[in-house]
């Protein structure tokens, strides 16, 4: 029996461990680094998307890929792959000058809707961290509510009970909002909610059919959110609030 | 005093120098190496000296240093360039190697090869090198193989390169196939390396997954062929060069001869039945094949003509012809054709004043194809005029050398006007807008050379198990605490309320001795026994400690709990006339004395009845 709860939190905690993959990865990431720098960015690309179909990620991945791609001329890959790096690491600031050093160059210019102070905290407060570190927040807060409840059921006197209830209810409430930030942020990492637009030019559609009027056109490298997709067609929306249905084969998502 | 200012002046010219030097030395470096530092003597080595950084077209007077003197020199000197664009910035080196081998066991120095650069003498360092006696067998992979490395061949297996011409412009591409030549069995050991290119800029064209055989008669024998690659080379210098061997490391099979002496013996197992077979490695290589390359005629140069060579077309586009100001236009010039088209440099386009323009974004598109490579390089700049009025961009002229006409050709384009309007004043001001022009001005910045973590999709976020887990665990904890204390309070901490429950039942049982105590006539015993029932139910009931236990404390707790007078003083009563009965004089009658049990109990009941009335 004792044995068996062991094993079971051994394995626990060694299912977080990364598993470390043979060196060839790491020597062909160098190679393609090489490439990068002798200016052959085409090689350099299929040395990056190479790693990347094997499905290894990292935020410098995506990253030097963006760069090769745009080195390469190729404007949408580029910011697609920079979204992908700022995607892991949303505040990095070398891939958001290169974002903007590739956006510069396409056609398309979308001033965003201006966001209420309270959602610009949010989104501010839930990129500044690591998934991790929220994880480890909420569970630590976690542990303070359950201390608390203990307090407040264990003991008698009503001092202590009353600060017990008091500090069970902001750990709670801290609690809660940890968790939650962790959540979206998980939910932000693996939704692929964004796409970029990938044709040079591509008509929006005002509705979800082949005969339906074209309301506007966007341009290869345009950041869009999508809303909904059927397969073939895509309901996506521009920072600026506009929407409407573009062929799915036409945006890739991040 | 004349003599010392001479000096001063020395001194101070010195000083300026090596201050410069030390300057540009930042850029510039020029340094020797070693592929080993150690060899067994009769091994080969390499020496190279480089100068890396800055423009080569400004060195002279390279200056070996004397090598035959310790050395011997095998090849050498060969030079190669190489040109690397770093996010924009163009680096180039050109470095010259010699192989050599070592005369003598010792330790050796080579000496600092010198170079003149921007009129400033560079020097390398010196380097030691270390070369001991021979060891038989070392440096080579332990195994039986290694006892018949020298085995001979001869044309049962070699390798040859093959170009197709020898004589080329500079900048004309020689296609070089190398190709496998066999009539035994053979494996291929390790991966195919190339040479390092000295002086060409070279371009894979074919590598074959899996070796394919075609049968080929060569000098007189059939062979099976097998093709291991094609390569083109760009010569990027003019002069006799030559293309370094090609190595390939491969696995022999090859009968084991047998020498026993007997002459009887041997012909008895010459018998193929008995023959054994072994692997032998071998390196095969091919020759250096040397190439003349011819500088391109100076008759008829162009004046903008930058080297390129080939034949190309180009085409130049202007997406619009009128716009307002502050908005962006894109000129477009498009390359296409053949030759080297990844060394091909962005074309000379002079841009009027009031116009913005940036770095082109290159579009490269480029493959092998008929001996050399084709395909098109595209080059787009984006142009912002700031002021209204009527510009016009000057045509755009492209040279290159072409080789099937031997002679240069220019393309011209037409020139283009731009018809632009006054600015949108409102949008002029919108600050994306105008940081996003801003951003046309620079360049992203630098890859990152660390991998980072590369991990799989997902797995940054935490297991389901651990999460539930280090969430289950402090409440488990919890409710294991709580049971515990519960437990913990109910031993030592209601003492009291125990002590009250039980009361009543203690006094009862203590009366009821007292009863036997009286039957028996031990009267001493009968009165302690009620008074201590008394006592212990008044201590007990109203939880007070031993040292307070009087009359009168008694009362006054009973009151204070808000039980009647009437009962507190039926108890007081009783507590009294015990007290008397215990430590009078006088021996109280039968009466007297059952009537004391009767009071006491009367007061338990009617006590006990009053306080649980007040608890409820």
């Amino acid at each position: 029996m004792n044995r068996r709860v062991w094993s079971f939190t051994l394995l626990c905690f060694l299912s977080i461990i990364p598993r470390v993959d043979a060196g060839d990865l790491r020597e062909r990431y160098d190679e393609a680094l090489g490439k990068y720098r002798e200016a052959r960015y085409l090689e350099a690309i299929t040395l990056f998307e190479s790693i990347c179909s094997e499905g290894h990620t990292s935020f410098e991945l995506y990253y030097n890929l963006g760069n090769a791609y745009y080195k390469n001329g190729d404007l949408g890959k580029g910011i697609l792959n920079f979204e992908r790096a700022l995607r892991l690491e949303p505040r990095n600031p070398d891939a958001m000058h290169n974002l903007n050093v590739v956006r510069a160059r396409t056609r398309d210019r979308v001033e965003p809707m201006p966001l209420i102070f309270f959602v610009r905290w949010w989104n501010d407060l839930k990129q500044s961290y690591k998934p991790t570190v929220f994880l480890i927040w909420s569970t630590v807060l976690f542990w303070c509510l359950a201390i608390a409840v203990f307090v407040f059921f264990g003991f008698k006197a009503r001092i202590t009970r009353r600060l017990a209830l008091l500090s069970g209810i902001v750990f709670a409430v801290a609690f809660t909002i940890s968790f939650l930030l962790y959540q979206f942020r998980i939910t932000d990492l693996n939704e692929h909610r964004f796409a970029v637009v990938m044709e040079s030019e591509v008509p929006v559609l005002s509705a979800p059919d082949e005969s339906a009027i074209e309301s506007f056109v966007i341009h290869e490298g345009l950041t869009v959110e999508v809303l909904d997709s059927d397969g073939t067609l895509m309901n996506i929306r521009l920072a600026d609030g506009k929407s409407g249905w573009v062929p799915a084969s036409a945006v890739e998502r991040i | 005093m004349y003599a010392r200012a001479c000096i001063c002046l020395c001194l101070l010219v010195v000083l300026v120098a090596s201050g410069a030097h030390s300057l540009f030395a930042q850029e510039v470096q020029f340094t020797a190496g070693v592929n080993r530092s150690e060899v067994a003597l009769g091994e080969q080595f390499q020496v190279t000296f480089t100068l890396a950084g800055g423009s080569l077209k400004q060195y002279s007077d390279f200056r070996a240093p004397d090598l035959n003197k310790d050395f011997l020199t095998l090849a050498g000197p060969s030079t190669s360039q190489s040109m690397q664009i770093i996010n924009g910035r163009m680096s180039s080196s050109i470095s010259w190697t010699y192989v050599l081998q070592g005369r003598g066991v010792g330790t050796f120095t080579i000496p600092p090869a010198t170079l003149k650069y921007e009129g400033q003498t560079l020097r390398t360092n010196t380097l030691r090198m270390k070369i001991s006696r021979a060891v038989p067998g070392t440096g080579q992979p332990s195994g039986r193989s290694e006892e018949h490395r020298d085995i001979d061949l001869g044309d049962n297996l070699f390798i040859r390169a093959i170009p197709n011409k020898r004589t080329v412009f500079l900048g004309e591409p020689i296609t070089v196939t190398y190709k496998l030549y066999s009539r035994v069995a053979f494996q291929l050991d390790s991966p195919i390396k190339l040479p390092r290119m000295i002086g060409f800029w070279s371009e894979d064209v074919e590598t074959p997954r899996q070796l394919r055989p075609s049968i080929e008669v060569y000098n007189g024998k059939q062979y099976e062929t097998y093709m291991m690659r094609k390569v083109l080379y760009f010569p990027t210098q003019a002069g006799s060069l030559t293309i370094d061997p090609f190595e390939v490391a491969i696995n022999v099979r090859v009968r084991k001869r047998r020498q026993t002496g007997d002459d009887y013996f041997d012909r008895f197992f010459s018998d193929p039945f008995f023959d054994s077979y072994e692997n032998v490695k071998k390196t095969l290589m091919t020759g250096k094949i040397p190439v003349t390359v011819k500088p391109l005629p100076e008759e008829n140069k162009p004046a903008g003509f930058t080297g390129v060579v080939g034949s190309y077309e180009m085409d130049v586009s202007l997406d619009r012809d009128s716009l307002k100001a502050n908005e962006t236009a894109a000129l477009k010039v498009v390359l296409r054709g053949r030759g080297n088209i990844r060394l091909l440099d962005e074309p000379r386009v002079t841009f009027p004043t009031g116009i913005d323009h940036y770095d082109p974004t290159i579009k490269e598109d480029a493959r092998p194809a008929d001996g050399t490579m084709r395909g098109s390089k595209s080059f787009e700049y984006l142009l912002v005029p700031r002021f209204p009025g009527r510009v016009s961009i000057p045509p755009v002229e492209f040279s290159y050398f072409d080789l099937d006409r031997k002679r240069y050709v220019t393309h011209t384009s037409p020139s283009f006007t731009l018809q632009i309007a006054e600015g949108d004043v409102v949008r002029q001001a919108g600050d994306l807008e105008q940081r996003m022009i801003d951003y046309l001005a620079m360049d992203v910045r630098p890859v990152k050379n660390n991998a980072g973590s590369l991990k799989r999709e997902n797995s940054g976020v935490a297991s389901l198990q651990l999460v539930l887990l280090l969430y289950m665990l402090p409440w488990v904890a919890c409710i294991g605490a709580l049971i515990w204390k519960r437990r913990y309070d109910k031993l030592h901490s209601d003492i009291v309320g125990l002590k009250r429950r039980r009361a009543t039942r203690v006094a009862e049982r203590r009366l009821s001795r007292s009863k036997a105590f009286l039957e028996r006539g031990d009267i001493e015993a009968y009165y302690l026994e009620i008074a201590r029932a008394l006592w212990g139910y008044a201590q007990d009931s109203l939880a007070l400690p031993t040292s307070q236990v009087t009359i009168l404390s008694v009362v006054e707790r009973l009151e204070a709990r808000g039980v009647h007078h009437s009962t507190a003083t039926k108890l007081r009563d009783a507590l009294n006339s015990v007290e008397y009965a215990r430590f009078s004089p006088t021996r109280a009658s039968e009466q007297e004395m059952r009537a004391l049990y009767d009071t006491a109990k009367e007061a338990i009941i009617t006590a006990e009845q009053a306080l649980r009335e007040r608890t409820v």
